[in-house]
C-alpha cells in the first residue's frame, strides 16, 4: 500500500475524555467508538475513553472483570468503569492527567498519582503512576483498539496527529510526545485543540468560503469538562493560499463544567439541609449527576421550566428513601448564566485570590469562575477584535450559553459576530484532527487551497546571567535573550547571532527560561530585562556537558545557540560549541520538569 | 438484570412491597427507575414500532402478513387483507448491542454488597 492510502488518526487526549477519529482517503473524517470495561467484566463500545486510570487492588476490583478483547487479567483500568468506580475510590483514582502535565509544582516524571495531597499520611500502599505515564495508558488503551478493530493497519504504521492546548509550554509539549512513544506511538504529529476544533468546522462546512474569509478573526471558545481554553485564529491569504494563524492563546484555565454541576449541587444540596435532609458522599456523587443531567435539559432552548431531581437511597430500600428536589429553570440560568458567564465590561479582569500563606499543593484551579472575565483578560491583553466565534467543548452545547457568550462579544466589539457552527463539540478535536492529518497528505501531493503549517504559539527567551562586578548580597542580574521567535514554523530552525555565550562543562548548568505569548515582534536575539511584565518563567532547562577532548571540569566553553520547531511540533534547544568548527560538538538543553517551588 | 439494577435499580424496585406507601412516594423512587432503565434500553437496543401509524386509526393487514408481527384479535373473516383498528403498535427491536461479557465472571450476582469501610 503506498503511504497516502493509508487512513490517518487523530487524537484527543483530553483532560475528562479522549476521542479517536479516522480520516481515510478522501472521505469525510470518522470517530471512532472506543470499546472500553463499563462494568466488571462487560465491555461496550463509547463514543469517548474517559480519562481516568484506576489503579485497585485486587480486592477492590476483580482482575478478572477488567480484562480486555487484547489483553487478558488486569488489575488497571481505563474508561467508563475506572471512571465510575473511581469515584468510590477516589484514592485509587488518576484523573486530570493532563493538567498535571503541564503544572510546575510536581515533578511530571514522578510518580505522584493519585494524588494524596494534604491526605499524604494515609498508608501509602497503591501503585502510583507519572502524569506522563497516564497520558500514556489513554493513549496505549486508544491504539489497541485501534489496532484490535484494524489488524491489517496498525497504529504504529499510521500518521497521526494528536492534540495538546494552545497554552502547552514546550515543556508539556515534549511530555505529551514522550506520553505518545510510551505508548507505542512513533509517527506523531502535535495540533493545538483550537486549531483542531477550526479544521472540523471546515471538514463538516464545503462552503465555508461563504462564512469566513482573509482578515477575519475567530475566536475558539472552548469549555470542556474541566477546562476552558480560549485563542485568536486569523484568517490570512498568501499567494492565493488561506492560512490559519493563531494570534493569541489563553491561559489554561481549570474551570469548567464540572464545576457548575458542584455549583448546581451545592444549591440543591443546602436546599435540602434547610428541609432538615442531609445527603452522604455516595447521595451528593448522585445528585451531581442529576444535576448535569438536568442542566443539559434545562439549558436546551425548548427545556422545561422546571426538574424534579431525585436521589435514591442507597440501601436496597428505595421507597421512602428518595430523596426529592426541584430545580427551576430561572434559578439554573441564574446560577450557570449569570453565575459563569456574567456581563462584564471589556476592561474586567478575574479575581485572583492573594496568595493565602500555606497552601496546599495541588492543581492551580481557577480562583475566578466568571468565564467572561477571563474572555476579557484575553481580548484586551492581545487588542484584537474577533470578527466570528466557534464554540467547543461539551459545556457549549448549551444555546443559553453560547447566548450569553455572543451577546458579551456584541458589547464589547460593538458588531454581531458570525458563529461558525461547528460539529459534534464533544469529537470536533479529534475529527479535527484527523482532517489536519488528512489535509497534510493532500497538500504535499498538491494544492488544496489551504497552508497547512504550524508554528508556534509563543516566543521563548532563556536567562543569560550578565558579566557584571559582582555587588554583596545582589544575585547578578539576568537578562532574558529571545531564542525563538514567536510563529517559529514547523521544521525550521533559527540560529542565533553571534553572541558571546559560553557554556561551563563538566557540571550540570541550569538556565532560567521564559516564554511570552504577547511579544510578537522580538526576533530570535533581543536581549530583555528578567523582569518585564509580559514574560512568564518557565521549567528551567538543563545539560551536563561532558567535560573531554582536553577540557578541564569547570572550563567556560563559547558557544552558539539555535532553536528548532521539529516535524512533530516541539521545540528543540541546540548549542554548539565554537571552538571545534563547523562539526563542533552539540548538545541539546532538556527541559527540566522536576517541580518547581 | 445486572444492567438493569445497576442503572436504574430495578430489582430493588420491583421486590420492594408498595404497601403503606403513598403515590408521591413511590412516584418520587419510579422517577429514578425509569431514567436509569430506560437509558439502558436506549443504549442497548434500538425499539420501532412493528405496525406504523398511530394507536386507534383504521388499518389494513395486508396479504401475506406475518401472525408473529401482528395479532388479530376478534375474528377473522374470510382471507386478507383486513381491515381493523390498531389497537397497539407492538414493538420491535432492530438492534440490541448487549455489552460483551468476559468470562469467568459470576454473572449470578446481580449487584454486589456494599461495605462502606471505616464507618
Amino acid at each position: 500500500m503506498s503511504q497516502t492510502s493509508l487512513p490517518t488518526l487523530g487524537i484527543d487526549l483530553g483532560t475528562t475524555n479522549c476521542a479517536l477519529a479516522v480520516a481515510d482517503g478522501e472521505r469525510p473524517p470518522a470517530a471512532m467508538p472506543i470499546p472500553q470495561v463499563v462494568g466488571p467484566g462487560e465491555l461496550a463500545d463509547l463514543a469517548t475513553l474517559p480519562s481516568f486510570l484506576l489503579l485497585a487492588t485486587s480486592d477492590e476490583v476483580d482482575p478478572k472483570g477488567l480484562a480486555l478483547p487484547w489483553a487478558g487479567e488486569a488489575r488497571s483500568c481505563v474508561g467508563a468503569f475506572a471512571a465510575a468506580r473511581g469515584a468510590e475510590l477516589p484514592h485509587r483514582l488518576v484523573s486530570s492527567a493532563k493538567s498535571w502535565l503541564c503544572s510546575p509544582t510536581i515533578d511530571r516524571n514522578a510518580a505522584v498519582l493519585p494524588w494524596r495531597g494534604a491526605s499524604r499520611d494515609v498508608a501509602d500502599d497503591g501503585e502510583r503512576v507519572s502524569p506522563v505515564n497516564a497520558s500514556a495508558r489513554y493513549l496505549a488503551h486508544l491504539r489497541a483498539a485501534w489496532d484490535d478493530a484494524h489488524p491489517d493497519t496498525p497504529a504504529d504504521e499510521l500518521d497521526v496527529v494528536l492534540t495538546v492546548p494552545a497554552s502547552f509550554d514546550a515543556a508539556a509539549r515534549e511530555l505529551t510526545v514522550a506520553a505518545a512513544r510510551q505508548a507505542g506511538l512513533d509517527r506523531i504529529t502535535l495540533l493545538e485543540e483550537p486549531l483542531a476544533a477550526f479544521y472540523a468546522y471546515l471538514a463538516s462546512h464545503p462552503a465555508w468560503r461563504q462564512e469566513i474569509g482573509p482578515g477575519d478573526v475567530v475566536l475558539v471558545c472552548d469549555v470542556g469538562g474541566g477546562t476552558t481554553d480560549f485563542s485568536l485564529i486569523e484568517v490570512t491569504e498568501e499567494g492565493g493560499e488561506l492560512g490559519l494563524t493563531r494570534i493569541a492563546v489563553g491561559d489554561h484555565i481549570l474551570l469548567g463544567g464540572d464545576n457548575m454541576d458542584l455549583a448546581l449541587a451545592a444549591g440543591v444540596a443546602r436546599d435540602l439541609a434547610a428541609q432538615g435532609k442531609t445527603l452522604d458522599a455516595w447521595q451528593h456523587r448522585a445528585l451531581t449527576q442529576a444535576c448535569r443531567r438536568a442542566k443539559e435539559t434545562l439549558l436546551s432552548p425548548q427545556g422545561p421550566e422546571s426538574l424534579p431531581i431525585t436521589i435514591a437511597s442507597r440501601g436496597s430500600r428505595l421507597l421512602g428513601g428518595t430523596v426529592r428536589a426541584e430545580l427551576q429553570r430561572a434559578q439554573v440560568l441564574a446560577q450557570l448564566v449569570d453565575g459563569f458567564f456574567p456581563v462584564v465590561e471589556l476592561t474586567a479582569r478575574p479575581t485572583r485570590r492573594p496568595g493565602a500563606g500555606l497552601r496546599e499543593l495541588g492543581l492551580p484551579y481557577a480562583h475566578d469562575p466568571a468565564i467572561t472575565r477571563h474572555l476579557a483578560e484575553l481580548l484586551s491583553r492581545h487588542g484584537r477584535t474577533p470578527t466570528a466565534v466557534l464554540f467547543n467543548g461539551g459545556v457549549m452545547k448549551a444555546e443559553a450559553l453560547r447566548a450569553r457568550v455572543r451577546e458579551v462579544l456584541r458589547a464589547w466589539t460593538g458588531a454581531e459576530l458570525t458563529e461558525l457552527r461547528g460539529s459534534d463539540l464533544d469529537l470536533a478535536v479529534a475529527l479535527g484532527a484527523a482532517s489536519y492529518g488528512q489535509l497534510r497528505h493532500r497538500a504535499r501531493a498538491g494544492g488544496t487551497g489551504l497552508r497547512i503549517r504550524s508554528a508556534t504559539a509563543r516566543a521563548y527567551y532563556i536567562g543569560i546571567e550578565s558579566s557584571m562586578p559582582a555587588i554583596p548580597g545582589f544575585p547578578p542580574p539576568v537578562r532574558a535573550l529571545c531564542v525563538a521567535p514567536q510563529g517559529l514554523e514547523e521544521g525550521s530552525t533559527v540560529e542565533l547571532p553571534d553572541d558571546e555565550l559560553g557554556l561551563v562543562v563538566g557540571e550540570p548548568v541550569s538556565f532560567r527560561f521564559f516564554s511570552s505569548t504577547t511579544r510578537k515582534d522580538d526576533a530570535a536575539g533581543v536581549l530583555l530585562e528578567e523582569d518585564e511584565p509580559d514574560l512568564v518563567e518557565l521549567d528551567p532547562v538543563e545539560q551536563t556537558v561532558p567535560a573531554h577532548e582536553g577540557r578541564q571540569a569547570g572550563d567556560l566553553v563559547p558557544v552558539r545557540l539555535s532553536a528548532h520547531v521539529t516535524e512533530v511540533g516541539t521545540l528543540e534547544l541546540w548549542c554548539t560549541a565554537r571552538d571545534r568548527g563547523e562539526r563542533g560538538e552539540r548538545y541539546r538543553l532538556e527541559y527540566s520538569v522536576r517541580e518547581r517551588p | 438484570m445486572a444492567l438493569l439494577q445497576r442503572e436504574g435499580r430495578l430489582v430493588d424496585f420491583l421486590r420492594e412491597p408498595l404497601d403503606g406507601f403513598s403515590d408521591a412516594d413511590i412516584g418520587a423512587a419510579a422517577r429514578d427507575v425509569h431514567r436509569g432503565c430506560r437509558k439502558v434500553l436506549e443504549q442497548h437496543l434500538t425499539l420501532e414500532p412493528v405496525m406504523p401509524g398511530a394507536e386507534e386509526d383504521k388499518v389494513t393487514v395486508p396479504k401475506g402478513f406475518d401472525p408473529a408481527e401482528v395479532r388479530l384479535v376478534g375474528e377473522a373473516r374470510g382471507e386478507a387483507p383486513y381491515r381493523g383498528t390498531l389497537r397497539h403498535h407492538g414493538w420491535r427491536a432492530t438492534s440490541v448491542k448487549l455489552p460483551t461479557l468476559t468470562e469467568g465472571v459470576d454473572r449470578a450476582v446481580l449487584a454486589p454488597a456494599e461495605v462502606e469501610l471505616g464507618s
